[in-house]
């Protein structure tokens, strides 16, 4: 009780601080303010440099940038005192998901700047939307792969990155052979297990099955088992303690050369790159079948802009998505964050990323299965289960069987209807 | 009655003292407490629309193993915390009572862990199990420690060993205070009459002390049954759901996956719990020590 009291706490201290803010700041300013939220704490900088050259273009219009760390709880509470910001920057997940459900967002899909997206991309949004409406358009977005580390791969003689499943386990084969640990799972940050699960998921499960599934039609114990047989496979070249090493370990020990390869998104390049600048990293599609013509990028969207529809300054708040969607702007966006660009005609130029940039162009993608899964279902504590069981020793075919019925009854008792 | 309330006129400065924290108790403490308590029967997300649901979250607390899960838990954590921080508390407080060198140095050694967040000393004790431990124990070749222990099924115990540490600080100053409560007249007597020292503590030292006991195996199950930040700090609840207390699961499920009612249910069953864990305690540990006074 105590915590969620407190929880609620400090919801109503923030609620009545909000309002003698808000009463300040409307009495004092004639210009017009727009109060922009970001779910992302890492792209600040970029929106912060972006702001300024609108304001000055714009000299009547303020925009006011809040990306607090724990966006989620922080735009819930927003939806809860019913007043949400302007403009919100959300990644197409959950989040999103939420706010659009509660049926405060601004219809967006007449807008110019909404024609210059990629459909595939639109497709992801309306997807996970209530009456699949658009009601926020795709701006930047990221994508999975396998991140490898060049200069290792190169030290064990592989000299082409594989397209099929048997080539990448005959290469980590190959990169263990020559005493290099093929792959560095983070597995301490219980988020990263699905960086392996999603792509294993998405080129092996038809997309239709999730809707299956969630009329319960299907279960994961029937399906599966390919997929979780690929994913013990893979834990089997990971490093040692790999249920015991963190994210931010995990992507020093990949910068420091310690591992060959990462299985996880675009972002993880940028942050080994702090770590070492001259590390030669790039990124190879997840071969997850033998044809090499059915893999896809996974990919998904990091950020998508929507508009409040009770917004009282919708006419700046749509100047100034406008804004941040031209061409130019969404470059720069790219550049800095590492990320791809959901607007046509926009490409990620970056040499760290050439093995991959291709597929995100033309489309060839496909989104993450556990943005459709439903609201309080972990698939990554189900997942973390599967890695201590195997570290204790448990047989494959009886830890698959174990993961899947634990699965199948986690999902089940988050996916309540009434 | 009537004339004692007039002859003797209460001062308005006691109740100024009293009256404003109680209101802000009143309207920080107990109304949101309330609400839970009336949303517990509702299906509210935690925004937009709701209705009544009548007792279906608790019904479906039951029903949901992560939950239960969760309680078994959280029970055997308590336990386990409870006897290792008294024991070892009340081991410390009795050696730094003693006219030892260094003493109120080590007094305040002993004490600094308190004075630490929970959250910081969980980030500090997450880098230690997963980069110093396996170190350590790749330098002395004991494979033991190559792994770190918050990645495998003992994940619980290195947040048992955070938590004693921290929790240490606060048992050893009540039990200390009792300690010094205690006339040494009656040590003097009892070593004139050649009482040993296993004696000495079963039949005077821990007798006196017994209401500090009772304070403090209160205070360490009221706080280990709803143990939320170290987790939060080191395991996030994980492996699995391995170290997912009551509270962690309220939060992780209530604020993210939108079971706000549900949790809701949920923290109510916990504060039913804990007063009844807590009252029955009082009642067993009040009778124990009239029977030794």
């Amino acid at each position: 009780m105590k915590k969620s009291t407190k929880l609620l706490v400090g919801l109503a201290s923030m609620l009545s601080l909000s309002l003698l803010l808000s009463g300040c700041g409307s009495s004092s300013s004639k210009s017009t303010t727009i109060q922009f939220f970001s779910t992302k704490t890492e792209n600040a900088s970029t929106y912060k440099q972006l702001i300024s050259q609108f304001e000055k273009k714009n000299p009547n219009i303020k925009v006011q940038l809040s990306s607090p760390s724990n966006a989620g709880t922080v735009l819930k509470s927003d939806l809860a005192k019913n007043s949400i910001p302007d403009v919100m920057a959300v990644g197409g997940d959950v989040n999103y998901q939420q706010v659009q459900k509660a049926g405060v967002l601004e219809d967006l899909s007449g807008e110019s700047f909404t024609k210059t997206t990629m459909p595939e991309y639109q497709k992801m949004i309306t997807s996970i939307s209530k009456g699949n409406k658009l009601d926020a358009v795709p701006y930047a977005t990221n994508a999975s792969g396998i991140v490898y580390n060049k200069t290792l791969f190169a030290k064990a003689g592989i000299t082409k990155t594989p397209t099929t499943w048997n080539e990448l386990i005959t290469d980590a084969k190959t990169l263990k052979a020559h005493g290099i640990t093929p792959f560095e799972m983070p597995f301490q940050d219980s988020w990263t297990t699905m960086g392996v699960f999603n792509q294993l998921d998405s080129n092996m499960i038809s997309s239709s099955w999730i809707n299956k599934r969630l009329d319960n039609k299907t279960t994961f114990l029937s399906s599966h088992k390919g997929v979780m047989q690929k994913y013990l496979t893979l834990c089997k070249y990971a490093q040692s303690d790999y249920m015991g090493t963190s994210y931010n370990d995990g992507t020093k020990a990949l910068a420091e050369g310690k591992a060959a390869m990462m299985i996880n998104g675009n972002f993880v390049i940028p942050q080994a790159k702090q770590l070492k600048k001259n590390i030669k990293l790039d990124m190879f599609k997840m071969p997850v079948n033998n044809d090499s013509s059915k893999n896809k990028v996974t990919s998904g969207i990091d950020v998508a802009f929507a508009i409040s529809k009770k917004s009282k300054v919708q006419a700046a708040d749509k100047k100034f998505v406008k804004f941040l969607m031209s061409k130019k702007n969404s470059q720069l966006y790219n550049k800095q964050q590492f990320s791809f660009s959901a607007i046509k005609g926009v490409a990620q130029k970056d040499a760290s990323l050439e093995g991959i940039s291709s597929y995100l162009t033309s489309g060839n993608v496909v989104n993450y299965p556990d943005h459709y899964y439903p609201d309080g279902f972990d698939m990554t504590a189900v997942l973390t289960q599967t890695g201590v069981n195997q570290s204790k020793g448990m047989s494959d075919s009886k830890n698959i069987t174990a993961t899947l019925k634990k699965a199948d009854k986690a999902f089940d008792s988050a996916n309540v209807k009434d | 009655m009537k004339s004692r309330k007039k002859g003797k006129k209460i001062p308005l400065t006691y109740y100024m003292m009293v009256v404003p924290i109680g209101i802000l108790f009143f309207i920080f403490h107990t109304v949101p407490f309330l609400r839970g308590v009336f949303y517990s029967f509702t299906n509210w997300t935690g925004y937009g629309s709701w209705k009544f649901v009548g007792l279906k979250n608790y019904l479906y607390m039951f029903g949901n193993s992560n939950i239960t899960d969760a309680y078994w838990f959280t029970f055997k954590f308590a336990l386990f915390a409870t006897i290792l921080v008294n024991a070892i508390a009340l081991a410390i407080a009795i050696g730094l009572n003693s006219n030892i060198k260094f003493q109120s140095l080590l007094k305040a050694v002993y004490f600094v862990p308190y004075m630490l967040g929970s959250l910081i000393v969980g980030f500090v004790f997450k880098f230690i199990f997963s980069n110093l431990i396996p170190q350590f124990g790749h330098l002395i070749h004991l494979p033991i420690l190559y792994n770190n222990i918050l990645g495998t099924t003992h994940a619980w115990i290195g947040i048992l060993i955070v938590t004693i540490w921290q929790g240490l600080a606060f048992n050893t100053l009540i039990y200390l205070a009792g300690l010094q409560s205690v006339d040494p007249e009656i040590y003097e007597a009892a070593a004139l009459d050649g009482v040993g020292p296993w004696q000495k503590f079963r039949d005077i030292t821990f007798p006196l002390i017994a209401p500090f006991f009772t304070i403090n195996l209160v205070l360490s199950v009221k706080g280990y049954l709803m143990v939320f930040d170290q987790i939060m700090a080191m395991t996030n609840g994980g492996p699995g759901n391995s170290t997912t207390s009551i509270s962690v699961e309220i939060y992780t499920q209530g604020f993210q996956g939108s079971q706000f009612a549900i949790q809701s249910a949920n923290a109510v069953v916990l504060f039913i719990v804990v007063l009844v864990i807590s009252l029955i305690q009082l009642r067993i540990l009040n009778k124990r020590e009239e029977k030794l006074s």
